[in-house]
Order: C-alpha cells, then structure tokens, then sequence
C-alpha cells in the first residue's frame, strides 16, 4: 500500500528579499539557511492539502499578498519572482516489511517581468524593484550561462535570492522546463528577441 | 526542455492597434523567426516547442508541465519556470482561467494530476 502526503509553500522575492505568501502574520521577510541537504528557507509555512481545490485554495490566497503593481504597459504587473512549492512525499511498505519513503518536489516559478524603464516608464518604488528584478534575471542568466559552459567550474549562485534558493533545482538532478512568453508586436521586438535569446540559453541546461 | 509561446491576451490586444508581422512562428519544427526592419534575413531561434495563439492550454500542460508532474509523483525533483516581458501572458499561462476547464492554466491542471 502506498500512502502519500502532500504539502505547499508559497513565496516572493521582492526587492531582493525573501517573504513567506501564506503566513498569518502577513508577508515576512524569511532568512536564507544552508544545511547538508542543500538550500532552505527558514520558518517558511507549509500546508498540508489533501484536494486540488485545497491546493488552489493556497496558491489563490498567497496570490492575493503579491506585490503586484501598474506600469505603462501592464496595469497588474508582477513586480517580484514567485515560487509554489509541491512536496509529493511518498511512502511504501515492500513485502519485507521495510517502510520507503520517497520526496519529489515540484517548483512552480513566476518570474517577474523582464522591462525597459523607458517604456514602462517607472519611476521611484517602481524603478527601484525593476533594477532588483533585472539584476535578478541577469544573475539567473548567469548561472545558465555558466552551466552550459563545460570549462567554467564556477556558478555564481550566490548573486541572488532566486538563484540560491533554485540551486538544486538548476544544476543538480532535476527535469527543468523553461517556458517563455513572447508578444507578438512588433513594437516589442527588442524585448521579444531578448527574451528568445534568453530561453535559447536556457535550452543547453 | 524550453518552450516558446505567443498568446494574445491582455494587452497585446488592449489599447494600441499594432503590427504583427515581424514574428513567425513554425509549430511544427519549433522555430520562430524574427525581422527586424532593416534587416535581410530574420533571426532563427529553434525550440523544444513552440505556440501560436491557435495553441491550447491542455495541449501546452501536456507537452510542457505534465513529464515534469510525473516525475515528481515518483519521487524526483522538477522545476517549471515562466519567463518573459510583462503584458506576454504568463499570468495567463500558469493561472489561467481556474474555473474554466478549457482555459484553466497550468497551475490548476498541475494540481489535478498530483492527485489523480
């Protein structure tokens, strides 16, 4: 018989630092730890769902302390990078009595929009956290790049919250998927073509 | 795996009349072309797979974020990112409409099959 239990956790980077979505205490700022076992994020809440509709219950109550904020081209921007966490636990019983346990864990991550300042035309709060998502992006781009590099033996994971806390999802033994979204016009066809580049990168992980 | 997608939702569509005639895509071999004015031969990016606005959120769940589901059901890790300009729709992608079965994104599809 095989049993399994299944846990969320939901978070943001926003501006470079770490908040727990689904904490009661509303969106606190969470500490980096490193352990044996790679990367965590201390204090960090985690719920145990038992239905799809739990499950979604989670990800549209985190959603709703997003920092989400309007530029010109987007009235509800994301402004920080999210990461839904899945913990699939699985345990069985074999015929000789041993009871094995088994952990997948599933990153769902939403990266804050890539954007020229002139078009969006931020200024102030907004133009502070565009500079922290581009440096952001560009570290995650980085460690790619670095990745795909077979003579480079160093990962700069440790330039950003994003990269570190996605340290074992990007070099170690995980199935990646990188999906890009492109707008067709061809007003964005700067933007476009970075980000195509961008994924193309990606492509050698 | 890395795919590329187009969709027109939000403000591609809202607001300004514009031009789309500088990006192709191929569905079938995954590339997309890109011309700049003023150059002769467009950019050739090749993906794992590619979606126009044709494109089906089932289809894009299960060619892209299914084999990754799987794999964590058994035990694995896996990592789906959303990557791309704001006002792209990757909102769109992930979330979609949840209540919609046709439209529903990613996420919701995701949920449903941790626990089939």
């Amino acid at each position: 018989m095989k049993q399994y239990l299944v846990r969320a956790s939901y978070l943001e980077i926003y501006n470079e630092e770490i908040r727990d979505l689904l904490s009661k205490k509303g969106a606190q700022k969470l500490d980096l730890r490193d352990k044996d076992t790679g990367v965590y994020v201390k204090d960090l809440s985690t719920f145990v769902v038992k239905t799809p509709a739990d499950m979604m219950n989670v990800f549209t109550e985190g959603n709703l302390n997003r920092h989400v904020g309007a530029t010109n081209m987007n009235e509800q921007s994301s402004r920080s990078h999210s990461v839904f966490t899945i913990t699939v636990e699985s345990s069985e019983i074999d015929k000789d009595g041993e009871n094995h346990i088994r952990v997948g864990k599933l990153n769902i991550v939403d990266l804050a929009g890539s954007e020229r300042q002139s078009k969006t035309g931020a200024t102030g709060d907004r133009l502070k956290e565009a500079t922290k998502i581009n440096l952001s992006l560009s570290t995650l781009c980085h460690v790619i790049s670095s990745l795909t590099d077979p003579k480079c033996t160093y990962i700069p994971y440790r330039d950003s919250k994003l990269t570190r806390i996605l340290q074992d999802s990007l070099g170690g033994n995980t199935k990646t998927v990188m999906i890009s979204n492109v707008g067709p016009a061809d007003y964005n066809l700067d933007e476009t073509l970075s980000t195509l580049r961008y994924a193309s990168r990606a492509k050698h992980i | 795996m890395v795919s590329a997608l187009i969709q027109l939702f939000g403000s591609a569509l809202n607001g300004f009349f514009h031009q789309f005639s500088a990006l192709k895509m191929v569905t079938k071999t995954g590339e997309i072309f890109a011309q700049k004015s003023g150059d002769n031969v467009p950019k050739v990016f090749t993906f794992d797979s590619v979606y126009d606005w044709n494109s089906e959120q089932e289809n894009i769940f299960g060619e892209t974020a299914y084999p990754v589901c799987e794999n964590v059901i058994q035990g694995y890790n896996g990592t789906i990112f959303a990557y791309g300009q704001t006002g792209t729709g990757k909102t769109f992608t992930i979330s979609g409409v949840p209540k919609d079965p046709k439209l529903r994104g990613i996420m919701p599809r995701a949920f449903e099959n941790i626990f089939e």
